[in-house]
């Protein structure tokens, strides 16, 4: 058991009452929710699935990529934390094709470090906070938080995954006014699909930095450009 | 009205060191840094009940005499936006609209990243005097975290009924301005502005409440005059701190 939280921690950084500003995030929901890609239960699962499997994957893999790099980087060169954190968070921007998309992840990166910097205070949470002048991707910034808060990488990317999964279903249930009791079965019958994903981006996060997962939902991108401009949205992303 | 109120964490107790700033960011980006120079109100309230025109007044009533930003919270339209450039309040690079995801108090009390972002984007850019957080309009349970805000205006209206103030509630009993506005409709909703200045005095613990109409005063006097008193004394105290070495 890690001395810094462990299990603890990952039950505090999954808890949706963790003041880092997911709350007005939808995953996209809003925007398929307006455009008529998500019309109710059977889409909005068929819609977390999706994303579970691409812009899930990608996150979850680089987010645990962090946790295995920062793991082995107490190294007798001493280059520290921050030459890893910023190779990664070069990854992650590579695979954010889109501004909205990229601007989007360092905000929720900067809010993550911001709330996570009294819980796991450290040169690793610090490093992260100094990857770049806007904050660190929301996935460097998760593993790196992560790290600090003794969490291991395939834990590291069921957390990620977990809030691929949960965010756009509380934003539909809001929006359409969804069953909450379905929403919550729903979120429930996709943990095999959660444990699958982690698995393969835990694999994935031990292999080189390059050929992390790259995968992209196109229409969800475009969707995400044509809600960035909308004066009516609810949800900044 | 008081110039502002004497029971609020703006205590100017100076015989020791001078107290903190309250609200102020001690976090990771500004370790030991300078306490900001702008003062951050908070501007709560229902629907409808004048939030948006009393930003727009304090604006023009400042418009000559302090440097401003406003951060506005869901649902800002290009309308509202719109209301203030026409009436040439404020430049519209001044004004950032924040989305809530359906849940405007908390992202002004439980969850405010988004909203404490935005302000220290206002303030990197700007280096403004004062910044005002407008809410999404709410119920009266709504207030702001003193995180994010060192003050809190909670705007009702007299067109709610003159029980309002009676019926409490955090955003009545607890900010540290209550303002009352549509007093000109008093009369048209059988309202009773003494029932109402009675119960909010009893449910407020001193603290002041303002009674307005904001249509008829549109530079919003009382609560310009209690913002100028907040000013006065965060310059002094910011002056205290410098001069004890912190």
């Amino acid at each position: 058991m890690s001395p810094h939280g462990g299990v603890a921690a990952l039950l505090l950084l999954a808890d949706g009452r963790f003041p880092a500003g997911g709350h007005v995030h939808s995953g996209g929901a809003e925007a398929a929710l307006l455009d008529g890609r998500l019309t109710g239960p059977d889409s909005l699962a068929a819609y977390a699935v999706g994303r579970l499997h691409t812009a899930g994957l990608v996150d979850a893999a680089l987010t645990a990529a962090v946790v295995v790099r920062l793991g082995e980087d107490c190294d007798p060169r001493g280059c520290g934390p921050g030459r890893a954190l910023r190779l990664l968070d070069a990854e992650a921007e590579a695979r954010l094709a889109m501004a909205p998309l990229r601007e989007s992840s360092r905000r929720l990166g900067r809010q993550l470090i911001r709330a996570a910097a009294g819980c796991w205070p450290g040169p690793v949470v610090e490093a992260a906070a100094a990857v770049d002048p806007d904050g660190p991707h929301q996935a460097v910034a998760l593993g790196a938080v992560a790290h600090a808060a003794g969490i291991g990488p395939l834990d590291a990317a069921r957390l990620s995954l977990h809030h691929t999964l949960t965010t756009p279903l509380q934003a539909a249930l809001r929006l359409g006014g969804l069953d909450p009791y379905a929403v919550a079965a729903l979120a429930a019958s996709l943990a095999p699909v959660v444990h699958e994903v982690a698995a393969e981006a835990a694999e994935a996060a031990g292999g080189p930095i390059a050929e992390l997962p790259c995968l992209v939902g196109p229409l969800t991108e475009i969707a995400a450009v044509e809600h960035a401009a909308r004066t009516d949205r609810l949800f900044a992303t | 009205m008081p110039p502002h109120d004497p029971g609020h964490p703006h205590t100017h107790d100076h015989d020791h060191d001078p107290p903190p700033l309250p609200g102020r960011w001690q976090g990771l980006t500004q370790p030991g840094g300078p306490a900001r120079r702008s003062l951050r109100v908070g501007i709560g309230g229902p629907v409808g009940s004048g939030k948006t025109e009393l930003v727009s007044c304090l604006c023009r009533a400042f418009a000559d005499e302090l440097s401003l930003a406003v951060v506005t919270n869901d649902i800002f339209t290009r309308e509202d936006a719109a209301i203030l450039e026409r009436k040439g309040v404020l430049p519209t690079e001044r004004i950032m609209a924040v989305q809530t995801g359906c849940c405007p108090h908390t992202a002004i009390r439980d969850d405010i990243s988004e909203n404490l972002d935005t302000v220290e984007q206002l303030e990197a850019r700007f280096d403004p005097d004062l910044v005002l957080v407008e809410s999404g309009g709410d119920n009266l349970t709504a207030t702001f975290s003193y995180a994010l805000v060192d003050v809190q205006i909670f705007v009702i209206d007299v067109s709610g009924g003159d029980k309002v103030p009676r019926k409490g509630g955090p955003g009545i009993t607890r900010s540290d301005l209550l303002v009352v506005n549509k007093i000109d409709l008093a009369e048209l909703v059988a309202a009773d502005l003494g029932v109402m200045a009675r119960d909010a005095e009893a449910g407020r613990g001193g603290r002041p409440t303002a009674f307005v109409s904001l249509r008829a005063d549109q530079r919003a006097e009382p609560v310009a005059d209690w913002i100028r008193g907040l000013l006065a004394d965060r310059a002094a105290a910011l002056t205290a701190s410098a001069s004890h070495g912190a």
